[in-house]
């Protein structure tokens, strides 16, 4: 392989020159500045060390965030890894070695996939053999329709007050939780077949994921039916960024009992905590009449499609993001190559930051 | 060597061998990218039987430059 000699694993020892790089390709407040997200993502999380470089005789020019995760894949648990980052110095691209980390990460005969990915990485995705054309929906619910009609066409940043997030939310048959205690794992074999190919979401790795995180405090929602056992959840993120307040729902599962019931209590939690409004990125075809119901709506619609995605500053131009992935055998591309089936919010990603 | 370039860099980003000239470079081939100048170097090094080191093909960002690093190479 081209280039071999370059490509290398993160050490401890590597922070301050890592620290360095991160701040010539991507500035001073890109998440990758704080060593214990780095640690967290890329240290802990079950790997020995799942971070990528490229490294010409001392001096870091790239990297490639990998995450090992486990796959519901039509029913089997199925050990994958999720791309999380890929950075080439500027300087440096176009010589074929965004191509050389990506397959010096991956593993053989193991699913790959990735979200968050640049235009131009689509077409090198898909010479690479992924299918990297898959868009996420985005789904709104307005709360505040006076400053959603102002960021359809104001850059300006909005001055104005909030309210404290509201606390200790417990509203009917949701509660608001710290973490995912072990019935999750019951819940999650129960419902997973509703999922035919997603992360498999237990305990362990929710609390990882949400409880753990070192700098994003997320809301956990969880409902249970009268006997206790868990129905669903719902992860959500209040982002103040440029003046507004968002709502980001990063992870949603549920039976169908309790779709609509989640959403809405997420909804009331929001509009205690003065969000302006709320959006639910996803792949697929699910919980889509939960949401109608719950009062979502696309953003492909006239009232919607010019709300942004991203803020500080205002991005007009992306609507959405994509994900991408590899199936490495037959069996799999056989039974996986169905974007459709694919269940992928934005928790799969390490792109769920404030900004 | 030089028609064979330009026939090489034709035949892998797609575009007719006359539209290659000494300016063609990263900035200018729509399907220049990481995955298309690995292709190119695969086809350099077939069509010249030579094989390029790191510190070439970090180089080699035009038609400009692979045709010197061709020339080192006694081509």
């Amino acid at each position: 392989m081209k280039y071999a000699k370059y490509l290398r694993r993160y050490e401890d020892r590597d922070w301050p020159a890592f620290k360095q790089m991160v701040q010539r390709m991507y500035g001073p407040k890109y998440i990758f500045n704080n060593k214990r997200f780095v640690d967290w993502q890329h240290r802990h999380n079950g790997s020995p060390s799942s971070l990528f470089l490229i490294d010409l005789g001392g001096k870091l020019k790239g990297v490639l965030g990998t995450i090992p995760v486990s796959l519901n894949f039509q029913g089997r648990d199925l050990f994958s890894w999720c791309y999380a980052n890929l950075r080439v110095d500027p300087e440096l691209r176009k010589v074929g070695l965004g191509v050389a980390l990506i397959e010096h990460a991956k593993a053989p005969d193991k699913l790959v996939y990735g979200m968050g990915h640049s235009d131009e990485m689509t077409s090198v995705y898909r010479n690479l053999g992924w299918r990297s054309n898959v868009l996420l929906k985005r789904y709104l619910h307005v709360l505040n329709p006076e400053h959603v009609e102002r960021i359809k066409t104001d850059d300006t940043p909005l001055e104005t007050s909030r309210r404290p997030l509201a606390v200790a939310f417990p509203e009917g048959s949701c509660h608001q939780v710290r973490f995912f205690d072990e019935s999750t794992d019951a819940f999650w074999q129960n419902v997973r077949s509703k999922y035919p190919i997603t992360l498999n979401r237990y305990s362990s790795y929710l609390n990882w994921r949400y409880a753990d995180h070192p700098l994003i405090p997320y809301q956990i929602f969880v409902s249970k039916n009268s006997s206790g056992d868990i129905e669903g959840y719902l992860v959500l993120r209040v982002e103040d960024s440029f003046g507004y307040r968002v709502g980001r729902v990063i992870d949603f599962i549920a039976m169908d009992s309790a779709e609509t019931s989640l959403l809405r209590h997420a909804t009331c939690f929001c509009e205690a905590s003065d969000v302006d409004f709320i959006d639910f990125f996803f792949s697929g075809e699910f919980h889509m009449s939960a949401l109608c119901e719950a009062g979502f709506v696309s953003n492909d619609s006239p009232d919607h499609k010019d709300i942004p995605m991203l803020f500080n500053p205002i991005d007009r131009n992306r609507k959405t993001t994509n994900f991408a992935y590899f199936l490495p055998t037959d069996e799999l591309r056989s039974a996986g190559d169905h974007p459709d089936q694919w269940y992928v919010t934005k928790g799969d990603g390490d792109i769920d930051r404030a900004y | 060597m030089n028609e064979r370039l330009r026939n090489v860099m034709a035949t892998t980003f797609q575009v007719p061998a006359e539209s290659i000239n000494e300016n063609s470079s990263a900035e200018n081939l729509e399907r220049w990218d990481s995955f298309g100048f690995l292709q190119l170097i695969t086809s350099l090094e077939d069509e010249f039987g030579v094989n390029f080191d790191e510190t070439e093909l970090l180089r080699m960002t035009s038609y400009k430059t692979i045709q010197s690093i061709l020339e080192d190479k006694g081509i």
